[in-house]
């Protein structure tokens, strides 16, 4: 297991008037080479576990393992987390800095004083992994690129410090719908082709639900339920109750259910929701028929 | 009404040429009370043609007139322009200012130098609009990202304007909130006759209103209602935009014989009503 959280609580500004509880006995595992989402409304907790994953703060209560070894043990190097997990944050442009694609996707390995040779085959196979190629874009000025490019820069820049697990912070916010189906392939083969582990963290189903094998669902600091795509969608009416929206392909099934009452609403995408209404309709015909009959 | 005549603007400083314009001989006619809604992919120049209207930006040729009045006009004319063109951003956070809610909606009409008692009454009315009541003295950094989108609607028609612009005011809020929001700049345009500009990148948000515009690279593609832009659906991928899914859902099961569907489906509600008659 990559991450172990057990019974964990947070509190932000403790000991101050502003002292808010974000996090209140939650307990997640995060497993190696899986993609694991985290859904919630504001306020949920979901930012306060990424700034734990990316070791930037430690539970004020309860446990977490990394790899098996609590990081509140004396001899726990924050370090170890630090190198492990990379982290694209929300607006990922945001943490483009320098001048040129290069030297921004060749910022972490210098720093960690990469040999110059390694450090340009690293940022050479990142910025290939992300789908933009070196001798295009390693010279050009990042302030020209587009929304979607300066997203691939960022996630390149992740990959060049060789993490175990990227962290996605809402990485699909503000992107069109090509945009956004380009960027959800893209972490599916980063996945498959980097050996990565996934964290995905979102406000909404729609990008985990093709994506994630498993979905955390978070409410104010607590774990509200947690399944695969398929058992989260069981729950349509406590989502609805977080303000959750379902995945456009199951809230047309439920639309649908006052037509075919025996519809399933658990559908993952258009080809199953298709493939259901079709059996509906059949079974619903054929019903007619013999009652007509 | 506004009037987009010839407009082509770019962001680079002239003989800089790494820059593509981002809006090209753009001539579009907006009539007060339309609901139109504008989609596009990333840099198609949605959020500048917005900038745009608001007199944010000026053009590098051609013109904008709001109501007559050209957007490059200086003192009493500019502002006459900008109480009458309001604008939501897609972070609400870029333009809250004030310490309360109350303060925050009151931001504006105290600006126009207005008299307390009607001060007042905006704020009271533009907080009702939006039942934003309960929130009046509650700290801005206390609320969710919901109803600080809320907020930032209530400032601005707090300034009682004609036009409102919204560009991507639901990116960061979801679900029934998202949904809400909608609802409740619907119930402005009808209630109001407040002319709505809805700039989008989610296909089902566009569906209710009366226009809809696609943009790609600097210019308007089409300009028609949603029903006739969502039968294009090729030309829209093209473009890296897509139709709704259920639109897709309804050409599919078309195709499988269920003629007493619409040709373009726009919502669940019309598959329903198509599905029940085949029934």
């Amino acid at each position: 297991m990559l991450f172990e959280l057990k019974n964990v609580s947070h509190i932000y500004m403790r000991g101050t008037p502003f002292a808010t509880e974000s996090l209140r006995g939650l307990s997640l595992s995060i497993p190696q080479g899986q993609t694991t989402a985290l859904v919630g409304p504001t306020k949920a907790g979901k930012s306060t576990v990424v700034d734990m994953l990316a070791g930037l703060i430690k539970p004020a209560s309860g446990t977490l393992l990394f790899e098996g070894d609590d990081v509140f043990a004396p001899s726990f190097d924050i370090e170890r987390i630090r190198s492990s997990v990379g982290v694209v944050f929300q607006s990922p442009e945001a943490q483009i800095f320098e001048e040129t694609v290069g030297k921004d996707v060749s910022f972490g390995p210098r720093r960690k004083k990469v040999p110059l040779a390694e450090s340009r085959r690293l940022v050479k196979e990142s910025l290939e992994a992300v789908g933009l190629d070196y001798e295009d874009f390693r010279s050009r000025y990042t302030y020209a690129l587009s929304g979607g490019q300066k997203r691939r820069v960022a996630i390149a820049g992740v990959l060049a410090l060789q993490p175990k697990v990227i962290v996605f912070d809402e990485p699909s916010a503000g992107l069109d719908p090509r945009g956004r189906r380009e960027l959800l392939e893209l972490i599916t083969r980063l996945k498959q082709q980097q050996n990565l582990s996934i964290v995905y963290v979102s406000s909404g189903l729609d990008d985990v639900i093709s994506l994630a094998d498993t979905i955390y669902v978070l409410d104010r600091g607590r774990l509200a339920f947690h399944g695969t795509p398929r058992e989260i969608l069981a729950h349509a009416d406590e989502l609805a109750a977080l303000d959750i929206a379902l995945p456009e392909a199951a809230q047309i099934a439920v639309t649908l259910r006052e037509t075919l009452p025996n519809i399933r609403t658990d559908v993952l995408n258009l080809d199953e929701l298709e493939t259901e209404i079709v059996r509906n309709v059949t079974i619903e015909a054929q019903s007619t028929i013999d009652k007509a009959g | 009404m506004l009037e987009v005549q010839n407009v082509t603007f770019n962001y680079s400083a002239e003989g800089e040429q790494d820059v593509p314009p981002a809006l090209r001989d753009i001539t579009l006619t907006i009539n007060e009370g339309e609901t139109i809604a504008i989609i596009g992919q990333n840099g198609s120049g949605k959020s500048t043609l917005a900038k745009m209207l608001a007199a944010i930006l000026k053009p590098n040729s051609g013109t904008v007139h709001v109501d007559g009045i050209p957007t490059t006009a200086r003192g009493e004319d500019i502002w006459t322009i900008r109480q009458r063109v309001g604008i939501v951003f897609q972070n609400p956070d870029d333009q809250l200012v004030a310490n309360t809610v109350i303060d925050d909606i009151a931001f504006g009409p105290e600006n126009l130098g207005l008299p307390r008692h009607e001060i007042e009454e905006r704020v009271q009315e533009a907080m009702a609009l939006l039942d934003l009541e309960a929130y009046a003295p509650i700290a801005i950094n206390e609320l969710s990202i919901g109803q600080k989108q809320r907020v930032a609607i209530a400032g601005v028609l707090a300034m009682r304007p004609r036009y409102l612009l919204l560009d991507e005011p639901t990116t960061m809020i979801s679900g029934q909130t998202a949904r809400n929001l909608l609802e409740t700049v619907f119930r402005l345009s009808r209630e109001r006759g407040i002319t709505v500009i809805h700039i989008t990148h989610f296909m089902h948000e566009v569906t209710d209103f009366q226009r809809l515009i696609v943009m790609d690279a600097g210019r308007v593609i089409m300009d028609d209602t949603p029903v006739n832009i969502f039968a294009r659906v090729s030309e829209l991928q093209a473009v890296g935009l897509d139709v709704p899914m259920v639109t897709h859902l309804g050409q599919r099961l078309r195709a499988r014989g269920c003629n007493s569907l619409p040709e373009v489906v726009l919502t669940a509600e019309q598959l329903k009503g198509g599905l029940a008659h085949a029934l």
